[in-house]
């Protein structure tokens, strides 16, 4: 009787232990959010470190974000509730998408039970950081198949201070870390300006291909044969990515805590096809031919996963 | 003061800095700007003695930083690998890092010029972006390639991402930070 107890009330420890970790991330996913914040942090990945600065307001116009690179070549994202634009000066070209309407659902998922099968959630405790109390939430992967991940958060503002992206023998891939921050300062509308014009730059933009101009629209004409266990299709649509090109089918597939696309176009004759792995740190992409098709598959997960959802396009239909 | 300061820009790319050295050091480099382009030129060297350089780069660039590294450890007398030459591993390497950054500026602002045996200073380079874009023939004549095609599937799965996710629009770092290095390939299996 006694060891039964014990192991019901470990469980039951674990389990508040694991909603309170549970709830520090939805906490920060809500400051990134919601919060005026003007930072300064330093990306390390691939041996390399470079140094951005980002840049939050909320007001009655909405969410207006910036985000720019310090020490590289002075490319710049700039995001509000209808757009994201994109400037890349080493290209020479400015590329505009649009915003995405929030999600009806909860970023991080109510749902524990779901994402506990795939995940860890730990509480490790408290640091120090840049002058701030900072918790520190480790989100640890069952498998090979997703990405770690650590917070540190700070213990007012809920505001995220650090995060550590981890491999399976648990290294750190990438690391995003504030060396100075001000959360909840006035932010003048003149830090959320671009400094570049992008005047003699070739402008790209991206749209999405809606209901009334395609009868096919909600049909993916392509299924993935091979999924990594828990990620389930999220999303479909049609997008128009390149000028040049065709539309794509987007699948986007999620496990909760990781996002992966799949994008399925007509291949160009006269351009390369995109074949095997591209990695630009924690961010893998893997490309392959299929039947006369460019499939191209985007995530925060490892090679493996990637590869695995891309080698496994296949048509509706096909056995 | 300054020597000592490149020293540790040197150390910071090299990642030999310790926690407590590198937060400091980072904090300076967050307010400085002279020093964050210092930062830029040594990671240039770093990345070019890794031979990690981004494929836009003159391909032989790396052979002739190799030769002038050569060239410039000689008069030191501080042979790679021996005792001695890891005691004084700091600053040699910072001499030697300095000079090559002077050479990186240099080569790549004219490419098929050969390599200047006298260098001028550090300080009156240019920031990378600008000799990256001096270099050879300009983007817009470029074949597209499959790295340079990915930015449009990353800036568009990062919405998707940046919506799903927790950590806000940190995912497009990495769109940012891509700028001189346009990711690693593997070849197709």
């Amino acid at each position: 009787m006694r060891p039964l107890l014990l192991a019901l009330l470990l469980c039951c420890s674990q389990a508040v232990a694991a909603d309170a970790a549970r709830q520090w991330l939805h906490g920060m996913s809500e400051a990134l959010k919601t919060l005026d914040y003007d930072g300064t942090f330093v990306y390390q990945h691939d041996g390399r470190l470079d140094v951005m600065r980002i840049v939050h307001r909320v007001d009655d116009g909405g969410r207006r974000e910036r985000l720019v690179s310090l020490t590289g070549s002075a490319r710049e994202v700039l995001r509000d509730d209808r757009s994201v634009t994109c400037i890349l000066p080493d290209n020479k070209s400015v590329m505009i998408g649009r915003s995405r309407s929030p999600q009806p659902f909860p970023v991080v998922p109510d749902d524990l039970a779901t994402i506990s099968r795939y995940y860890r959630l730990q509480d490790k405790g408290d640091d120090h950081m840049i002058g701030y109390r900072a918790r520190i939430i480790a989100v640890i992967p069952k498998d090979e198949f997703r990405y770690g991940y650590r917070f540190w958060i700070e213990q007012d503002s809920r505001m995220l201070l650090r995060s550590d992206l981890t491999g399976e023998d648990g290294s750190t891939i990438e690391q995003v870390q504030f060396t100075a921050l001000d959360v909840g300062i006035d932010i003048p509308v003149s830090d959320l300006q671009p400094s570049l014009t992008g005047d003699d730059y070739t402008w790209h933009r991206q749209t999405e291909i809606n209901a009334a101009q395609d009868s096919s629209y909600g049909m993916p004409g392509w299924m993935v044969r091979e999924l990594p266990a828990g990620f389930m299709l999220t999303d479909f649509g049609r997008r128009r990515l390149h000028e040049q090109g065709g539309d794509a089918e987007h699948m986007v597939f999620s496990d909760g805590m990781a996002t992966v696309s799949v994008y399925i176009e007509q291949a160009l004759p006269d351009t390369d096809a995109f074949t095997g792995l591209s990695t630009m740190g924690a961010m893998n992409a893997y490309g392959a031919l299929v039947d006369g098709y460019q499939v191209t598959v985007v995530g925060e997960v490892p090679p493996a996963t990637v590869k695995m959802i891309a080698t496994s396009v296949q048509r509706q239909g096909a056995s | 003061m300054k020597d000592t300061l490149n020293e540790q820009i040197s150390a910071l790319v090299d990642d030999e800095l310790d926690a407590a050295e590198q937060a400091l050091l980072l904090r300076q480099l967050a307010r400085d700007e002279s020093l964050r382009r210092q930062f830029a030129r040594y990671q240039l060297v770093s990345d070019a003695l890794k031979d990690s350089l981004p494929e836009r780069v003159d391909p032989d660039f790396h052979r002739r930083v190799q030769a002038a590294l050569q060239d410039e450890a000689a008069p030191h007398g501080v042979a790679a690998g021996t005792h001695l030459g890891r005691l004084f591993r700091p600053l040699a390497g910072l001499a030697v890092a300095a000079s090559v950054a002077v050479v990186a500026v240099l080569s790549l602002q004219s490419v098929r010029e050969t390599v200047p045996q006298s260098a001028p200073a550090v300080a009156s380079a240019p920031a990378p972006a600008d000799y990256i874009r001096a270099e050879g023939s300009p983007p817009a004549a470029l074949p597209a390639t499959p790295a340079r095609d990915l930015d449009a599937y990353l800036v568009n799965h990062n919405e998707v991402a940046v919506n799903r996710g927790m950590r806000g629009m940190l995912p497009y770092m990495r769109i940012v930070g891509q700028g001189e290095q346009p990711g690693s390939q593997e070849a197709a299996e």
